[in-house]
């Protein structure tokens, strides 16, 4: 992409060369500094390449950090691996985890590298299209608190299978869930790991592809040892690290450009955009869709809804979603600051030469240039640790898919050896992390936001509409839930591939593929009628937690069976 | 837990609020790229979800004083024991 910084039609963005170096253009401003032209490892090296200057205290620096937070959460993962002796432990931290707790677990799990690295940079640089995703992101919590979060901690016990089992108990259907879940869990990875190896490159002059093995050694080995507990606690001290490290950085920024008023103003209020959005779209009935897009995906996340299964109770389960709406939403304030901020402090040409990094690195480059060494070092620390909590949950959601679902319920019969699951779990933890770790190389450095919004479709038109119709449709069969769950995701990947190419007409794949996704469930129970069920009526007290009344007191068993009966481990 | 017009209640409450919310919601992309806008949109998520749970806590906690404890409340404890107790 050409950058027109000049805005004079012609090309100042990349690709000139002076010296030998590709050239872009660089205005006035505390990182590009002054002057017309300037390497593009110039900028890089100007935005704390440490490494790659040299400076031995910078590298210390950053370095020590780094390996404080490793320090720590492996000695978290340690205290952990100590205290789960059974796949219970592992798989949901042995569901005693407070309303609280489980709310900065699910922010920590939820404000991922498309939050500290992405949506800060797409303010920056897209101004109020960057903000309405992050209002986008937070809105889906509306959907998972009021008609999803309850029901699916009643249900569930290890997985979400077990949600779909309590009513359908068939292996086809529950293959299926695993199926999706372990490939959502997968690709969701992927993005975060970009986000990771292009980090590393910033913070330690690291090659991205040996940045992106470190993290994927790393989170392979915690989610190994650790499981949910050492997840759940990675989780809760990156939320709080990462809200105090924004704190930081927009209360310096705000003081450094002179008080509230001078952020607005160097806003620009309005929040126009600086460089031509990328696979945002532009006119408000396209961004209404997109909108609609994320409201959805968060009910279909199956990390996000596996954190249900971790809490004592239904009203912790509730909580949960309160704090965690709160947390994120506060860090998306403070990421609007943090945006608006870097507007006023870094140069239109360094934001352009982040622009073409896919907007990622603005977070970190704002720390360098108003806290220095230390606070670039610090942020860029804290952005690796907040990958590793969110990839760490993520390999648990794909292992509890793999050893939970497919390997005890599909293959075992339910009766699997209760050893061998705990180390088959440990076994497909470092597995998928090595896998999704190999795989993240074909992934480019896009803007690890816009590459998100794409698994919030593709969940939100496979999983979800399973889920909705599950809970709340007596007319769903285990064939239209398969037919629904597979035909959505295929639909889903294939337009977000279309959107990927197309940001204007891709801003319609949203709708079109959850619209798909809720029809081919019921196409598809019409279509495949029958099937083992657990009684509707009993289903649904024991989803919704309805009052065994002498109304319906004859149903107790059944809403025992439905329930609790098939949850045998 | 709750009665049959309970639960009724609870979720034409949830699908009220839920849809004004969702209108609201819908019409950001409207209001011109206003920050103002988008930042109320999230306060307002915030505080709808805690009223919610206020409110539905609120009816757990009056359902529970009016009525005793089911004998089953549905759910078998884990093999190693835990999670089999609860009251909700």
């Amino acid at each position: 992409m050409k950058v027109d910084v000049n805005d004079d039609g012609d090309d100042v963005g990349f690709g000139k060369r002076v010296d030998g170096r590709e050239m872009i253009g660089v205005g006035t401003g505390i990182v590009g500094g002054e002057g017309s032209g300037v390497a593009k490892e110039f900028v890089l090296e100007a935005l704390g390449a440490s490494a790659a200057l040299g400076v031995p205290g910078e590298v210390a620096t950053t370095f020590g950090l780094f390996l404080a937070m490793l320090a720590s959460a492996l000695v978290i993962t340690h205290w952990a691996a100590e205290r789960q002796p059974t796949t219970l432990r592992f798989f949901t931290a042995a569901r005693r985890l407070s309303g609280a707790q489980n709310g900065l677990a699910i922010a920590g799990d939820y404000i991922s590298a498309a939050s500290f690295l992405g949506t800060t940079g797409a303010i920056a640089l897209y101004g109020h299209l960057g903000l309405l995703f992050a209002a986008g992101f937070l809105a889906s919590y509306v959907v998972f608190g009021f008609w999803i979060a309850e029901p699916v901690h009643r249900l569930g016990r290890y997985s979400l299978g077990d949600v779909f089992a309590a009513r359908f108990p068939g292996r086809s259907l529950r293959f299926a869930v695993a199926g999706v879940q372990f490939a959502i869990s997968f690709l969701y990875l992927l993005p975060q790991l970009v986000g990771s190896g292009l980090l590393l490159r910033l913070l330690l002059g690291l090659d991205f592809r040996v940045g992106v093995v470190v993290i994927g050694l790393i989170m392979s080995v915690y989610v190994a040892y650790g499981g949910m507990l050492a997840t759940s606690w990675v989780q809760i001290i990156k939320t709080l690290l990462l809200l105090f490290g924004s704190l930081l950085i927009a209360l310096i920024a705000v003081v450094r450009l002179g008080g509230w008023a001078a952020l607005t103003a160097a806003g620009r209020s309005s929040l126009e955009p600086l460089v031509p959005p990328t696979g945002l779209p532009v006119d408000p009935p396209a961004q209404a869709a997109l909108l609609f897009g994320l409201l959805f995906g968060t009910s279909g996340l199956p990390h996000i809804l596996q954190r249900m299964l971790t809490v004592s109770s239904v009203t912790a389960a509730r909580r949960s979603v309160v704090w965690a709406a709160a947390v994120i939403g506060g860090f998306y304030l403070l990421a609007l600051v943090m945006g608006l901020s870097a507007r006023g402090v870094l140069s239109p040409a360094a934001l352009s030469a982040l622009a073409e990094e896919g907007g990622n690195l603005v977070a970190p480059a704002l720390a360098r240039a108003i806290g220095g060494v230390f606070l670039f070092a610090f942020v860029a620390a804290l952005a690796f640790q907040t990958i590793l909590a969110v990839v760490t949950g993520l390999v648990i959601s794909a292992t509890t898919a793999l050893v939970h679902d497919l390997y005890d319920h599909v293959l075992k019969g339910g009766v699997a050896d209760e050893a061998v699951k705990l180390r088959l779990a440990r076994v497909s933890a470092l597995a998928v992390g090595l896998a999704a770790t190999a795989a993240s190389f074909g992934v480019g450095g896009d803007n690890v936001a816009v590459l998100i919004s794409y698994l919030f479709v593709i969940a939100a038109s496979s999983l979800f509409p399973a889920l909705l119709l599950l809970l709340y449709w007596r007319g769903l069969t285990p064939g239209g839930a398969v037919f629904g769950l597979v035909g959505g995701f295929v639909l889903a990947a294939v337009g977000s591939g279309f959107a990927y190419g197309h940001p204007a007409g891709g801003a319609w794949v949203p709708p079109a593929a959850i619209s798909a996704g809720f029809l081919l469930t019921v196409v598809g129970s019409r279509l495949f009628p029958g099937g083992a069920a657990a009684p509707w009526p009993a289903f649904f007290r024991a989803a919704h937690g309805l009052w065994p009344s002498e109304k319906n007191a004859g149903g107790a068993s059944e809403a025992n069976a439905a329930s609790g009966g098939r949850r045998s481990g | 837990m709750l009665t049959e017009g309970g639960l009724r209640r609870r979720f034409w409450r949830r699908t009220a609020l839920g849809g004004a919310y969702f209108v609201i919601y819908g019409g950001l992309p409207w209001t011109g790229g206003r920050p103002g806008a988008v930042i109320g949109v999230m306060v307002l998520t915030v505080g709808l979800l805690a009223l919610e749970a206020a409110l539905s806590g609120r009816e757990e906690r009056s359902f529970a004083a009016a009525h005793p404890a089911p004998a089953s409340t549905g759910r078998m404890p884990a093999p190693d024991g835990s999670g089999g107790s609860r009251t909700d």
